[in-house]
């Protein structure tokens, strides 16, 4: 019997492996067909500045972002905001009842004066308290909104969509830096389609190492610390690869929680953020993809190949622990929550192909991976291992992932998607980064997914928690 | 001859080495179990891959040195001069030999700007440098003038249209681009050869080409085979764009309410109505009567209601508050909005009504600013609402004189026309 086990077993998991591979060869084929046909239909940066700078049809957008407790970082980040080149925009910052100075420091320093608000509820969230706006010019784009205690980003951006005016909305957090023409970068998608974009996810790296005076990225590099360093490989195979590759089916999973743009009709009509998910922004897609295609209207979901926004990823194994259990919580809520999608045609390539894929590759892989190495520990145990099979399977899958790391340094070299400081030395750290991930980093990933599984399993309460954050988007 | 042996050499040598690696990964596994046959192929191909993107990023490395060298050495060459002649400081009226002298060229050395310009690289290069001056500094567009002196030194249009009849797809898109930033007319031959590109991208800026450029072409591309019958925002822009230079060159502007007329799509429908206020079409909103009366399309109703408005359409007004309470919130906004425009004091009663009648703030505000700004007698309204008032309703008119939250009604031609949505409270921009 264990014998059958075991030729079940080899053969379940190399099977499940070749097609993973396929898939994502797939994927990479779609993601370089998204950046020929964006390399031909998406002008420059200036020619996209050029065209919408003046006209007036150049949709207006509202950058909303929650807060809580950020008194050292608040003043600077919000500046920071600032630097952004569109014509039409308000910054709407949202205080979750932060319980430091937060608020009195935005009052203090941009000159707010609360202004009366009818409380239309578009959105479930908190009850607002005050709304501020800024008496001073330079800042008469900024509302601040004082709300209670929600206890979740979503409960904050949910707040913003009530007070925004805005037919397209940016979901950011304060702590982002965000390239002065990222939203011309992300208005041009809406712009030009044919189809209602409901949704335009932008490229984001991690900003630790990088050189920020008065709020910008003013020298892009790649991170020394080796698990910043690890993360930026993997954000940038997750967008380069995966984001780019399903956007080219307009089946795009997810527009990432630190940086995108929506459609603010859609999401009002969708419901709103879910105050409760801890992956708030793949539900929110999917509930609004679910209310288009149950509606029966086209629709968009658009990626920007070229980097919109940095963001300090989590420099310390604890950190980066915490926010991972967190992610694979989220995961598990996405799968239960929105089962009714998977593997149904109804949704398109969302049902038949994007969630499928996230099920089985996603939420799968690391318990087909834990459970593997355990039979593997098993089997050397008892000495019935074949160790030249074995060899020969951990070769495969190794080279194959680190040929991704490469295609990916390639695509990110060929599309300029961020010109890096020392350019050479830049991208031996990431092939580096790309060899030696697959034994480092992705074995300790694993664990934090199987671990935010149990939690979500056994209904461990989670609750968000503030990063650490080592540098700002502070202005000198 | 020796470098092509030379090449083949090594061409042999690399399938030989290929072709040695295959015998040697069959002959070695071939008596293995299935699983390690395929885990065999996909790590060789694997290595390949690696290889060959180390290759491409070697290559790219290489290719943009040399663009990045070429673009130097022109910035050096010419970029001082170009940005003096389309600077703000300089004379818009430059003659050909002050620019000749600035860019320190004499006659005999423009006669053939392959002199100046060796190859494609540094063509494109030039126009890529001219271009980005031109789309940034905002003095450039006052230099036209010199701008097109320059351009003809260097033989730019020739060249640009070379690049569009015989380029990349990419650098034909780029050319178009160009041309349009340049304000140079394109050949119409190579304009309608383009418009049945099967790039819909390449069709439609070879349309806006040739509108802004042919004086005898009417809006004929909308009734052609190669109309999708679909616009999106840029498109909009584009021919907003095209159709105030055909303006500017005091051409004639079709009739844009028939263009409306002809097309099937409302959304398509939508773009001509909002088009017709930007070119200010009075005599022709008449056109619109049959559409407002027999169409159920929410936002066509929105848009041709808003255009009476903006155009003061006054034979318009009766149907416009006739309709005010049967529409949705959005629609009755812009029906007072429009009502407020053509302010002919007929319509007091239907602004009153559009206050009383709702449950919505937003409507009812809008409507306190509609009154608001009716006249005398509408401000007796207003003044009479804001005595009554309790409650939440006061809460309306604390808004309405809070300079902070107190926004205008859009009366000029230059104002946003296109509704923000849920723009209740706070104006935007």
């Amino acid at each position: 019997m264990w014998i059958s086990i075991y030729n079940f077993f080899s053969y379940i998991v190399f099977g499940y492996t070749i097609t993973s591979m396929a898939c994502l060869v797939v994927l990479c084929i779609l993601s370089l067909k998204a950046q020929y046909n964006l390399r031909i239909n998406m002008p420059d940066d200036d020619t996209i500045r050029y065209m919408l700078k003046g006209s007036p049809l150049t949709p207006s957008v509202s950058i909303i972002a929650s807060a809580y407790n950020e008194e050292h970082t608040i003043i600077n980040n919000v500046k920071s905001l600032f630097n952004i080149y569109y014509p039409k925009y308000e910054i709407i910052i949202v205080n979750d009842a932060s319980s430091d100075n937060t608020l009195q420091l935005l009052i203090d320093e941009f000159k707010l004066q609360e202004v009366p608000f009818v409380n239309s509820l578009r959105v479930p969230s908190k009850p607002i308290k005050h709304v501020y706006r800024s008496t001073e010019e330079q800042y008469s784009k900024l509302i601040v909104v004082d709300k209670e205690r929600g206890g979740r980003k979503s409960d904050g951006i949910n707040a913003g969509i009530n007070v925004c005016n805005s037919r397209y909305f940016v979901n950011t957090d304060v702590d982002c830096i965000i390239e002065p023409l990222a939203i011309y970068r992300m208005m041009w998608h809406v712009v030009n389609s044919h189809d209602p974009v409901i949704g335009v996810g932008a490229t984001m790296l991690i900003s630790n190492g990088c050189t920020i005076k008065d709020g910008r990225v003013t020298q892009a590099a790649v991170p020394n610390n080796p698990l910043a360093l690890y993360q930026q490989m993997e954000y940038m195979r997750s967008f380069h690869i995966s984001k780019l590759g399903w956007s080219s089916l307009n089946a795009l999973p997810n527009i990432s929680g630190g940086f995108g743009l929506f459609d603010t009709e859609v999401v009002i009509k969708s419901g709103g953020y879910d105050t409760s998910s801890m992956a708030e922004d793949v539900d929110m897609l999917l509930r609004m993809v679910t209310y288009m295609k149950n509606s029966g209207q086209p629709f968009r979901i658009a990626q920007v190949p070229t980097v919109c926004c940095w963001t300090e990823g989590p420099f310390t194994p604890s950190m980066l622990y915490r926010q991972r259990v967190r992610w694979a919580r989220g995961l598990c809520e996405i799968v239960s929550n929105h089962r009714k999608l998977f593997f149904n045609h109804k949704y398109g390539y969302f049902g038949i192909s994007t969630l499928p894929y996230i099920f089985v590759f996603e939420f799968l892989a690391p318990l087909l991976e834990i459970a593997g190495i355990i039979f593997s520990g098993w089997l050397i145990s008892i000495g019935k291992i074949n160790w030249e099979t074995a060899i020969v399977i951990i070769g495969m899958i190794y080279i194959f992932s680190v040929s991704l790391s490469f295609i990916v340094i390639s695509f990110d070299y060929a599309t300029r998607a961020v010109q890096w400081k020392n350019t050479f030395w830049s991208y031996l750290k990431l092939i580096f980064a790309g060899i030696t991930e697959p034994i480092l980093y992705h074995v300790f990933i694993t664990i934090c997914s199987i671990r935010g599984y149990i939690s979500y399993l056994f209904n461990t309460t989670a609750t968000w928690k503030s990063i650490r954050r080592k540098t700002t988007g502070a202005p000198n | 001859m020796d470098t092509i042996n030379v090449v083949a050499y090594y061409f042999d040598l690399i399938f030989a080495w290929i072709g040695f690696y295959l015998t040697f990964i069959y002959d070695h596994f071939r008596d293995f179990a299935v699983i390690i046959q395929i885990a065999s192929v996909s790590m060789t191909v694997s290595i390949l891959v690696i290889i060959g993107c180390l290759l491409r990023v070697l290559h790219r490395f290489r290719l943009k040195r040399r663009w990045i060298r070429t673009d130097r050495k022109l910035q050096k060459r010419y970029g001082d001069a170009i940005l003096y002649v389309m600077g703000p400081d300089t004379n818009p009226n430059l003659s050909r030999s002050d620019v000749l002298e600035a860019l320190r060229l004499t006659p005999t050395e423009t006669s053939n700007s392959r002199n100046m310009l060796k190859n494609f690289r540094e063509q494109i290069t030039f126009c890529r440098i001219v271009y980005r001056v031109r789309i940034s500094e905002e003095a450039a567009l006052g230099r036209s003038k010199n701008l097109h002196i320059l351009l003809s030194i260097f033989g730019v249009q020739n060249f640009l249209e070379d690049v569009i009849n015989k380029g990349k797809l990419r650098y034909k898109v780029e050319a178009m681009h160009m041309l349009r930033a340049f304000k140079m007319p394109i050949n119409p031959w190579i304009a309608n050869q383009l418009m049945s590109s099967n790039r819909p991208r390449v069709r439609r800026l070879s349309m806006y080409a040739s509108i802004m450029s042919n004086s005898n072409s009417d809006l004929d591309y909308f009734e052609s085979e190669f109309f999708d019958n679909n616009c999106c925002i840029y498109d909009e822009i584009q021919l907003g764009y095209v159709l105030s230079r055909r303006r500017f060159r005091k051409r004639k502007i079709p009739n844009l309410a028939h263009w409306a007329h002809l097309q099937k799509n409302p959304d398509t429908q939508c773009v001509f109505i909002r088009l017709m206020r930007q070119f200010n079409q009075h005599e022709y909103c008449d056109e619109l009567e049959d559409f407002f009366q027999h169409n159920s399309d929410k936002q066509l109703i929105n848009e041709i209601s808003r255009t009476w408005g903006y155009l003061r359409y006054d034979e318009g007004e009766e149907q416009l508050s006739d309709t005010l309470l049967t529409q949705s919130d959005e629609i009755k906004v812009t029906i007072m909005h429009a009502l407020t425009r053509i302010n002919s004091g007929k319509s007091l009663d239907a602004l009153v009504e559009g206050y009383k009648n709702n449950g919505d703030p937003y409507v009812r505000f809008e409507a306190l600013r509609c009154l608001y700004n009716y006249g005398d007698t509408g401000r007796l309204k207003f003044a009479e609402f804001e005595q009554a008032a309790q409650g939440a309703e006061k809460q309306l008119f604390e808004f309405f004189y809070n300079p902070l939250t107190r926004a205008k009604i859009p009366l000029s031609e230059n104002d946003t026309y296109r509704p923000l949505f849920g723009e209740n409270i706070f104006s935007v921009g």
